[in-house]
């Protein structure tokens, strides 16, 4: 059973004139770590809050191990890291998982210990006690704010924008954690616009445009779209450099393969999917290319995120304004 | 699994305890502790009329903009992070936490209403205790007194709470709205015309019906004594206390739950 | 209100916060509007109009008047109404010693005697509680709310006032022994303390005039010895600086201070008026008619409002003296 299932969520803000959130449905297996990509102005922030409670889809509907998320039930399970830290800034490291600690409703026997796991989780390196919340920095805050998603050993992590304002080591520090939850069979739903850790850890992708999902699948199906591969073969010594130019592109149109670069001896093909440019080496065999290397550079998300925007702008201009107004 | 409870012990014991022991709140909280057996001190070594000099540093427990400032120390986050409005955008998270906001709401109500009391209580014994030393018999305290500061710690408590549950821009029109339809009575009483223009003595009418009207829902301290004094008195000033007090408590938890926390957007 | 809770169980106190809210706002707004008279029956004061006062003049001599000057909008006048004139022990002591007249400030009814009475008490402010003997003399003023302790207090100040007033009436006729018999017995047997200047010199004339000046300047130096105790922190050992006020103008009653230092002794209009009233009292009994009247005067004239003790002294005297 799915862990969270959202139907036909859809939410608009007064103010604004087009819907922040159209439509949208998807569903969260216990223990999967979900990712919610896109532009700014996606709709991801808005669809997090409305999984939170925090504010009212206008239609559509909910649910989180079973329950709606205004369900007094579902609030211990869940723990969440905002995207702009709005931590009790006045209280030390300390005080302030002390306070989420209390509030989510753990026993208090076990508090320093779970206050000290976290902290090594997020591997801050300052005394809690004495430092206060506004004296950190921005990657700082963030930890913090990670250790007080997890202070109350949630099953449901919800991370908006883990990343922003860290450091590499802080990249690496994210991906472990999530591979923990993993671990721990803790599900996660993680919203960003940075995706070198989502692409990593992530089981499940939706990506996001315009308050919609514009697609949902795993990492493979999201590779598969966009392959570059570099292949190299054998110097043919009785054809030059236009010749072979020539032949490939004829034979890479055939394929619907496009040639983006090509030398003597190795050439960079873009292919829609495994299948043509399977066809595409095979054809390129049996018109003596002694392929002996096959490099395929999976494009980065990033690159289709930036493709995938670019197309949608051109297409759809009307979405243009911000939708989180 | 948690029950919803209506009292949060964690906000209670961060708004009271751990508040005080945060200097920028435990100083001021202790100056207003310490002002009026300091005053009493002063004024009684300082005056021809000892007693008469006693009594006025006494009234100092019906002001109402103590009764306002220790709810506004209690309740809201302001003195400690050097904001004014304190901090609304810690309640996004806040909210996804096991708290419902009428406990929430409860519980910084109670929290304003037990640490404006408590000091106050603490405040006048320190002062009875310097008034006795300096020989003054007649102090004020009893009953009535310690009533009256209960029931002013409640209405100042409940009516923060409300302002402090709004936006803060709807919350500061609220304040300066009610507030100002109390003082306009008070300048209404200062001066009088005979024989102003009709239009001036329309608009005069119409002040005084906001006055009438909208005057008394900013709390003014009440004085228990007063309550106890009559019967007609007792009507009038009870249901507009009470009244007063659901209103605040009733808008806090209302304005709490129509609030979006779209924590993306400010 | 369907999802003002997130917790199903503590729905309940919303629910009765509302319920209670509703309730008493529809009580508040009753008891504001339509039953606003019902609740707020006649006082038992039984207050009358200035015409009654008018008809009455013949038969109130011993009492005194207290007037309540109000007005249909202000608010602090309908909570006396409600609160104050309610307390019983309010309504017996003004029944008692005071005849009560209730002034509409502002209303069409009897308008030109209200404001004849107005600028006669210099009134800028209400709810204001003014004490007058019969024949008009001021005596006593306060204004805004007072609880009910407060406002028996009140009262019973301005009845002991009113025995110097009185006295005072007596005095400018030069008739000393009415004069004293109209004192408070408390005062004269020394047993209670004078506490305001123009009383404490009116005391002293009367006493002096009968030839009693040892006794008047025993109970003079008294009150001097009360207030300098009070006082000594402020006073500098050894400068020429004047006491602070009022030790002046007793110093100035037992014959230790000449007219000139007085003068100097303060600056403030209200302080100079006494002063004034204190030199022509002097004058006159030095038979210098003249200069006494010249001087209270100046003490009518340095009392900025008609509301103070030395400015009935002054006029009193100037209504006896002026040919």
């Amino acid at each position: 059973m799915s862990i969270i299932t959202v139907d036909n969520l859809s939410k608009h803000f007064r103010r604004a004139k087009v819907k922040a959130v159209q439509d949208v449905s998807f569903s969260v297996e216990p223990g999967e770590i979900f990712g919610l990509i896109g532009p700014n102005g996606a709709g991801k922030t808005t669809i997090m809050a409305c999984l939170l409670a925090l504010i009212k889809p206008s239609s559509g509907q909910i649910k989180i191990d079973g329950k709606s998320p205004y369900d007094f039930e579902v609030k211990p399970l869940i723990g969440f890291l905002p995207e702009r830290p709005c931590y009790n800034r006045w209280m030390t490291i300390h005080q302030f998982l002390t306070y989420h600690h209390m509030l989510s409703g753990r026993p208090s026997q076990e508090r320093e210990k779970d206050i000290k796991e976290a902290l090594e989780a997020v591997e801050l390196e300052v005394d809690p006690k004495k430092r206060r919340v506004k004296e950190l920095s921005r990657g700082m805050l963030q930890r913090v704010g990670l250790a007080q998603a997890v202070i109350g050993r949630p099953r449901i992590v919800f991370l908006d924008e883990p990343t922003s304002g860290m450091d590499p080591l802080g990249f690496i520090m994210i991906r472990k954690m999530l591979l923990r939850f993993k671990e721990q069979g803790i599900t996660a739903v993680v919203n960003s616009h940075h995706l070198l850790e989502v692409e990593k850890v992530c089981d499940r992708i939706a990506f996001m445009r315009g308050g919609k999902i514009e697609h949902l699948g795993g990492m493979d199906s999201f590779a598969v779209q966009g392959q570059d591969t570099t292949l190299s073969w054998l110097p043919l010594a009785d054809r030059n450099a236009d010749v072979i130019k020539e032949s490939l592109v004829s034979l890479a149109q055939k394929h619907d393969c496009t040639i983006i670069d090509a030398s003597l001896d190795s050439a960079k093909v873009s292919s829609p999917d495994k299948e043509h440019l399977a066809s595409f080496i095979q054809e390129l065999v049996k018109n003596e290319f002694l392929i002996y290397e096959s490099k395929s550079e999976r494009r980065e998300l990033v690159d289709l995120f930036l493709n995938k925007s670019d197309k949608a702008d051109k297409s759809d201009k009307s979405d243009k304004s911000d939708i989180n107004e | 699994m948690n029950k919803p409870s209506l009292l949060s012990p964690t906000l209670i014991r961060f708004n009271l305890w751990e508040k005080i022991r945060a200097w920028r709140v435990g100083i001021p909280i202790f100056l207003f502790m310490g002002l009026p057996c300091y005053m009493m001190l002063i004024s009684v070594i300082d005056s021809t009329e000892p007693e008469l000099a006693a009594k006025n540093v006494w009234h100092i427990y019906d002001n109402a903009s103590i009764y306002f400032l220790l709810a506004y120390l209690f309740i809201s986050d302001g003195l400690l992070t050097g904001r004014p409005t304190g901090e609304p955008e810690t309640l996004n998270l806040l909210f996804t936490r096991p708290i419902t906001r009428t406990c929430y709401v409860l519980s910084k109500f109670f929290c304003g209403f037990i640490g404006s009391s408590v000091v106050l209580l603490i405040s006048a014994a320190m002062t009875l205790g310097i008034a006795t030393t300096l020989g003054i018999t007649e102090n004020p305290i009893d009953s009535h007194f310690i009533l009256s500061i209960f029931l002013n710690s409640l209405i100042f408590s409940s009516f923060y709470v409300c302002l402090h549950a709004m936006p803060s821009m709807l919350g500061l029109i609220a304040y300066l709205f009610f507030s100002g339809c109390q003082t306009v009575g008070d300048i209404m009483s200062i001066g009088y015309s005979q024989n102003a223009p009709t239009f001036f003595k329309h608009v005069k009418d119409a002040i005084l019906f906001f006055n009438y009207w909208f005057g008394d829902v900013f709390p003014s301290t009440v004085d228990f004594s007063l309550i106890a004094s009559s019967f007609y008195a007792c009507t009038e000033l009870v249901v507009v206390y009470l009244s007063n007090l659901s209103l605040f408590l009733f808008f806090a938890i209302f304005m709490l739950s129509i609030r979006e926390f779209s924590y993306g957007a400010d | 209100m369907a999802r003002t809770n997130s917790g199903k169980s503590t729905l309940y106190i919303p629910i009765l916060i509302s319920i209670a809210m509703a309730l008493l706002l529809v009580a508040r707004i009753y008891i504001k509007g339509p039953f606003q008279t019902l609740l707020n029956p006649d006082s038992q004061i039984g207050w009358k109009s200035i015409s009654d006062l008018e008809r009455d003049k013949e038969n109130y001599h011993s009492s005194l008047v207290l007037f309540d000057f109000s007005a249909d909008w202000c608010q602090p006048c309908k909570r006396m109404d409600k609160v104050t004139f309610q307390a019983q022990d309010v309504v017996k002591k003004v029944r008692e010693s005071f005849y009560p007249v209730k002034v509409i400030v502002g209303s069409e009814h009897e308008k030109k005697s209200v404001t004849d009475l107005q600028t006669k008490y210099s009134l800028f402010s209400i709810p204001t509680f003014v004490v007058t003997l019969p024949s008009g003399e001021w005596v006593y003023q306060k204004r805004g709310f007072f609880p009910p302790k407060d406002f028996i207090k009140m009262l019973d100040n301005a009845k002991l006032k009113s025995y110097f007033v009185r006295a005072e009436l007596k005095m400018a006729k030069q008739d000393y022994k009415g004069a004293l018999a109209e004192l408070n017995p408390d005062v004269v047997s020394g047993k209670k303390q004078i506490e305001d200047e123009i009383p404490m010199m009116v005391y002293f004339h009367i006493l002096k005039n009968l030839g009693r000046l040892d006794e008047a300047k025993v109970a003079v130096k008294k009150r001097f010895d009360f207030v300098y105790s009070k006082k000594k922190n402020a006073i500098q050992p050894g400068s020429d600086k004047p006491l602070p006020w009022p030790l002046p103008f007793y110093q100035y009653l037992l014959g230790e201070l000449d007219e000139d230092k007085l003068m100097r002794a303060t600056s403030a209009w209200y302080q100079k008026s006494e002063i004034n009233c204190a030199i022509a009292l002097n004058a006159l009994e030095n038979n210098q008619k003249d200069l006494a009247l010249k001087t209270f005067h100046k003490a009518a004239e340095s009392s900025y409002y008609s509301n103070s003790d030395s400015f009935r002294l002054a006029e009193l005297y100037i209504k006896e003296l002026e040919p």
